[in-house]
């Protein structure tokens, strides 16, 4: 589970992480990627609070079909 | 009504027919998108040229006794973010004014060629789709038709707002968090988001890969089906394209009395979203007058489904934007740089978990699927509200405007489902849709249904009042 990002962690986060994906967040554009950032936390707070087995497959995304469904009920 | 402003079928019957020749009729078009387009800005760009020499072909086709195909001589237009041989592809941005015009036109663009149709400019759109409202920096608001001081919607907003102006019959858009469906409620037209991987996105500016849509926006059912079935079909250049038999819709059946229906609940109604939650009853009632069995449902673990949907779309446009954010990060829109800067920071287990989750998310309402057929949910939270607006009241609590209006449609697009959008007829002033949702592949089922709401009255897109020419 996460927790709330705080606007102190939020910059803590921009100082640290950006250094190391190589991306320069300058000071006029602080406000706005501090505020984006506590509103992902707060998606990923969501995203973690729902229990999940492993999830070990690459992250692509398949469509999935409802089967057996009232057209198409599974043989017996 | 002139000619040019019938629907998509109505124009095609006439050109077939003789009644109007294509050259004519594209003449009359583009005169029209000349005078009304300033008041909308929803064309960012028209290609006279071009689209003559299309309607000229049609015309010569029909001259010798060959068939131009089902929509002759239909003008279209296409958000900029479709690529048009020898034209740049902005994708409603600043950065791609240098960028070299394209080579080609996108698949989709092509197929609707194929079919008669006639490209006659493209739109505009939020900068680099991640947008709800409609408004550009750069190109200006693209403006709403039934009251020009309010938004569009985003980020087809010119497919919308052109088709509500009366300026084209039919357009594509594309949506990834409901790009095609919240413009479609704004400006009261109708819009279809297939199944993720049904239509190709050969030759589009990508926004998010994983969940990237394209769609066509019409201002009928009818008209909506007949695009689809043309714009159908594999193709090996968009890597999420599945190869799949084309299923075409065709004739919409439109006797939906044995089918069961959910009516969305929970998540999906909101104290304070009056507007929303009136259209639901009344869409409820609607289908029940029509014979359908009409139950409450709640979508499971839609929220964290959306919040899934946030966090993928953040990190995967970030990632698609890595090198122009270092290059040129002042010369994006502000609000989309720091979107996309802050995507760039989130932590890499925040974007497995949301994948892991999405998943999980569709594998549970592919079983609600198995007990309904069809699920009904609002498609915005509001009626179209003035450009400029930063917040969304609801109730007493003030929210913010932007990613807000994606509220309902997200939850959707994040499973890739088919989703018709459809305009009811209220007693507002201003339009409003809802969605009509199946499970994946069944767009045959989300369109007899909104073709049956049509048929009854219930629904139903016009042009507005101000640009119908007599």
């Amino acid at each position: 589970m996460t927790k709330e990002i705080t606007k102190e962690d939020a910059e803590l986060m921009i100082d640290v992480v950006s250094k190391i994906v190589g991306i320069n967040v300058e000071e006029h554009q602080r406000e706005g990627v501090v505020q984006n950032l506590r509103a992902a936390a707060s998606m990923a707070e969501l995203t973690f609070s729902v229990p999940l087995e492993e999830f070990v497959a690459a992250p692509v995304f398949v469509p999935v079909e409802p089967f057996p469904d009232k057209s198409h009920p599974a043989k017996t | 009504m002139n000619e040019h402003q019938k629907g998509v079928a109505g124009i095609a019957a006439s050109v077939r027919s003789g009644d109007i020749s294509a050259t004519d009729l594209i003449n009359q078009c583009l005169g029209n998108i000349g005078l009304k387009n300033k008041r909308v800005n929803a064309f960012t760009m028209t290609l006279e040229q071009r689209a003559q020499e299309k309607a000229s072909q049609v015309d010569q086709e029909i001259k010798r006794g060959m068939d131009p195909g089902p929509l002759a001589g239909v003008p279209f237009a296409v958000k900029n973010l479709f690529d048009v041989e020898g034209v740049i592809t902005r994708a409603g941005a600043k950065i791609t004014e240098t960028d070299f015009p394209a080579g080609a036109d996108a698949t989709l663009v092509a197929r609707l060629e194929s079919a008669g149709a006639v490209l006659v400019g493209a739109l505009n759109m939020g900068e680099f789709a991640y947008d709800f409202t409609g408004e550009n920096i750069h190109d200006g608001a693209c403006r709403n038709p039934w009251d020009t001081d309010r938004m569009a919607g985003g980020s087809s907003s010119g497919s919308g707002s052109a088709l509500a102006a009366g300026l084209v019959p039919l357009t594509l858009g594309t949506d990834t968090n409901g790009s095609i469906r919240v413009p479609s409620s704004f400006c009261g037209t109708m819009g279809l988001k297939p199944t993720y991987g049904r239509l190709p996105r050969t030759g589009i500016y990508p926004f998010c890969d994983s969940l990237d849509h394209v769609g066509p926006m019409a201002r009928s059912v009818t008209d909506l089906a007949l695009v689809y079935d043309v714009l159908q079909g594999f193709c090996a250049g968009d890597h999420a394209c599945v190869n799949r038999p084309v299923q075409p819709v065709g004739e919409l059946q439109c006797d939906i009395s044995r089918l069961s229906i959910g009516m969305a609940k929970g998540y999906f109604h909101v104290d304070g979203f009056d507007a929303a939650n009136r259209i639901m009853r009344s869409a409820s009632a609607a289908l029940s007058t029509l014979g359908a069995k009409v139950e409450d449902v709640e979508v499971p673990l839609v929220r964290e489904g959306r919040s899934a949907a946030f966090l993928i779309t953040n990190a995967e446009s970030s990632a698609l934007h890595r090198q122009r954010l270092l290059e040129r990060a002042d010369d994006f829109d502000p609000d989309t740089r720091d979107r996309f800067l802050a995507g760039s920071l989130l932590p890499a287990g925040w974007y497995v978990r949301a994948q892991a989750l999405r998943q999980l998310y569709a594998t549970k309402v592919a079983e609600l699927f198995r007990e309904i057929d069809v699920l009904i949910a609002p498609a915005t939270p509001c009626y179209a509200p003035e450009i400029g607006s930063k917040i969304l009241k609801v109730g007493g609590e003030a929210l913010p405007l932007r990613p807000n209006l994606g509220y309902f449609t997200q939850p959707f697009s994040c499973i890739g489902l088919p989703v018709c959008s459809v305009s009811v007829v209220d007693s507002g002033a201003l339009p409003m849709g809802i969605q009509v949702v199946a499970a994946a592949w069944r767009e045959d089922r989300c369109l007899a249904v909104a073709a049956a709401l049509e048929q009854a009255g219930f629904a139903g897109a016009e042009i507005a009042p101000e640009f119908i020419e007599h």
